[in-house]
């Protein structure tokens, strides 16, 4: 009796796990350059964000 | 860079009504001026700057800086952020394509933000054109919005960094290397590939992207060791940062 429990419960959490997709974090879209972004926002009127920041660490590439 | 206002997600929010450009510092003559004017200290553009200006690109409308910490809170920055895209209406949505400028350096960039790396190659730049065009309406959709560095190329040499079967013609998806310096192909679209499909696959590698980080002391400590450098276009100016990286490196 106690191992159809433990398959059930089993195949109950298999059926959950199955289909759930990973969440999609919202993140800040960017664009790459000064040029295309100053003729995005004269184009569409919308105000502008601008940050500029080194991607190395003392001089290591891969982080901000 | 800052990451405690610009991933809180009442300023994630509020940015969708905004253009938002951030830029690699000492990477682009031209880019370097713009900053220069927005804000110095001691004379020079130091490693970050801050900003935010009206559509015409000059006006500002909050105090420029380093960083948004004038604001008290990321809340603090939301509202404000607010105020400005209700007196700055938007007269039509954003819809080119937000490439950096080289692919190496998006390749870095995405490595910092922990993101994918999506590149179009085209056999000309009519053909990466075209192929920027049908992603578009992709990139800038609900879900994909932020979720890569962008890049584009007509130039099959650049993609040397990557491993994996690669394009003549269309687009690669590529998770980088924890340096930014080489890239794994995760997967690729034909150049004719619709946007439909295009958002499909890039809506599954955005989902499945797993890349695991080993913790920024480590991360450039390794580096340091293994004798790992990013050679900027231009010279650094913030002085503070360039003693720090000389003495890291024990120059």
């Amino acid at each position: 009796m106690s191992i159809r429990r433990t398959l059930l419960f089993m195949s109950l959490v298999l059926t959950c796990s199955i289909g759930q997709a990973a969440e999609v974090v919202p993140k800040i879209a960017w664009f790459g350059t000064l040029k295309s972004g100053l003729a995005e926002a004269r184009e569409t009127g919308k105000p502008i964000l601008f940050v500029s920041a080194a991607p190395h660490c003392l001089g290591v590439p891969g982080e901000w | 860079m800052d990451r405690s206002y610009l991933t809180n997600k009442s300023v994630i929010d509020a940015s969708r009504d905004f253009v938002c450009i951030r830029v690699a510092t000492y990477e682009s003559e031209e880019e370097l001026k713009f900053m220069s004017g927005l804000y110095q200290r001691n004379g020079v553009v130091e490693n970050t700057t801050f900003a935010m200006l009206a559509p015409d690109g000059k006006t500002k409308i909050a105090r420029a800086g380093r960083g948004p910490m004038q604001f008290r809170s990321s809340s603090d920055m939301a509202r404000s952020m607010k105020q400005a895209s209700e007196k700055y209406k938007a007269k039509s949505e954003v819809d080119s394509f937000p490439a950096m400028q080289a692919v190496d350096l998006a390749l870095n960039v995405a490595a910092c933000d922990n993101v994918p790396l999506l590149v179009v190659i085209g056999k000309d730049a009519a053909e990466a054109k075209a192929i920027q065009k049908r992603l578009v309406p992709a990139i800038w959709s609900e879900q994909l919005q932020g979720q890569f560095v962008h890049c584009s190329t007509a130039t099959f040499d650049d993609l040397k960094p990557f491993t994996g079967k690669k394009l003549k013609s269309g687009v690669l998806m590529v998770e980088p290397d924890s340096y930014g310096l080489t890239g794994k192909i995760l997967d690729r679209c034909a150049a004719d590939s619709t946007t439909e499909e295009l958002q499909k696959r890039m809506l599954s590698v955005v989902k499945s992207f797993d890349r695991n980080s080993i913790g920024h002391s480590n991360h450039v400590n390794t580096g340091i060791a293994l004798g790992i450098e990013w050679k900027t276009k231009l010279p650094e100016t913030d002085a503070q940062s360039v003693r720090a990286t000389d003495r890291a490196r024990g120059r």
